[in-house]
Order: structure tokens, then C-alpha cells, then sequence
């Protein structure tokens, strides 16, 4: 039984992830990202100066 | 031209009477270290004996603000935490020295 466990454990093959590298992925989200960043800040800035009894 | 003069006058006379009652507070509140920007995009209460006032100010600031935040975070297409958090960032960044702001372990530090 225990051979058998050996056995089967040594057959076993080894599997590597390795994480894809893909720099226009990469860049693509960065400026997807900023994109947010720049429509979140610019509601923001309607609503300080709209609303300055708020904030 | 004396007319026009008189006129503007009394639309900023108008326009100083329709503020709400409270918007000197919150400025006084912050003023004097009674209230803080916290990092979520509200203000928190940092004396350690608020009065029933404050409560009721702070409560309703932040209610406001949320309904504001729910408006501008869907015109923005992001989650509400989200937007909040960046509100959060922005207003502690733009608070005057002196005022209290909330870091990331919750303690009030004087900007």
C-alpha cells in the first residue's frame, strides 16, 4: 500500500505556474485606472464647489 | 446705476440667508478640534465630550454627504467605497493646519 503510494507520489508531475508577463495588459489597466481616477476626482471638484456647506 | 448696485446687494444679502444655519458650525467644529476628517470620505467627532449639538451636526453632515457620494459615484461608474475613499484623500488633503485628520490607525493627529 505504501508502495503503492510511493510510487504513484513519484509519477506525480510537477506543474509550474509561472504569472504571464504582458506589459500592454499592464499599461491598458494603469490608463483604465487613471481614467477613473480622473472622472472620480472631477466629481469631486463639482461637489466641493457645489456643495462648500459640506465639506 | 445706483439701482443695479443696490440690487446686487441684496442678492448677496439673499444668498448669505439662505446658507444653512449649521455651515458656520462645521467650519467652527473643525476650527476648533472638536471634528475631523476621517479617511473615508465623513467626518468624525475627536473631542472626548461632544455635545448632543455635535452629534446632531456631525450625523447630519455625513448623511448629506453620502446621498452625494451614492449620486456622483454612479455618475463616475465606481463603488461607493470607492469614491468614498478618494473623497477621503481629497478632503484631508485640502484641510487647513491645525485641523484634525484621522491616519490609518484611527488616531486624530493635528495636521
Amino acid at each position: 500500500m505504501l508502495l503503492l503510494i510511493l510510487a504513484t507520489a513519484a509519477c506525480t508531475p510537477t506543474v509550474q505556474l509561472a504569472a504571464p508577463k504582458d506589459p500592454i495588459t499592464i499599461n491598458l489597466n494603469v490608463k483604465i485606472q487613471h481614467e477613473i481616477l480622473v472622472k472620480v476626482d472631477r466629481e469631486i471638484d463639482n461637489l466641493l464647489e457645489e456643495n462648500s456647506d459640506l465639506f | 446705476m445706483l439701482h443695479a448696485y443696490k440690487r446686487v446687494i441684496w442678492i448677496m444679502v439673499l444668498l448669505l440667508a439662505s446658507l444653512p444655519a449649521w455651515a458656520l458650525s462645521l467650519e467652527q467644529a473643525k476650527t476648533q478640534g472638536l471634528i475631523g476628517e476621517q479617511l473615508n470620505g465623513y467626518v468624525g467627532i475627536v473631542t472626548a465630550s461632544p455635545s448632543t449639538e455635535l452629534h446632531s451636526l456631525v450625523t447630519d453632515i455625513n448623511q448629506q454627504r453620502r446621498a452625494l457620494y451614492q449620486q456622483s459615484a454612479q455618475e463616475a461608474s465606481v463603488t461607493l467605497e470607492v469614491f468614498e475613499i478618494r473623497a477621503g484623500q481629497r478632503l484631508q488633503g485640502r484641510a487647513k493646519t491645525g485641523e484634525y485628520l484621522q491616519d490609518q490607525n484611527g488616531q486624530w493627529r493635528r495636521k
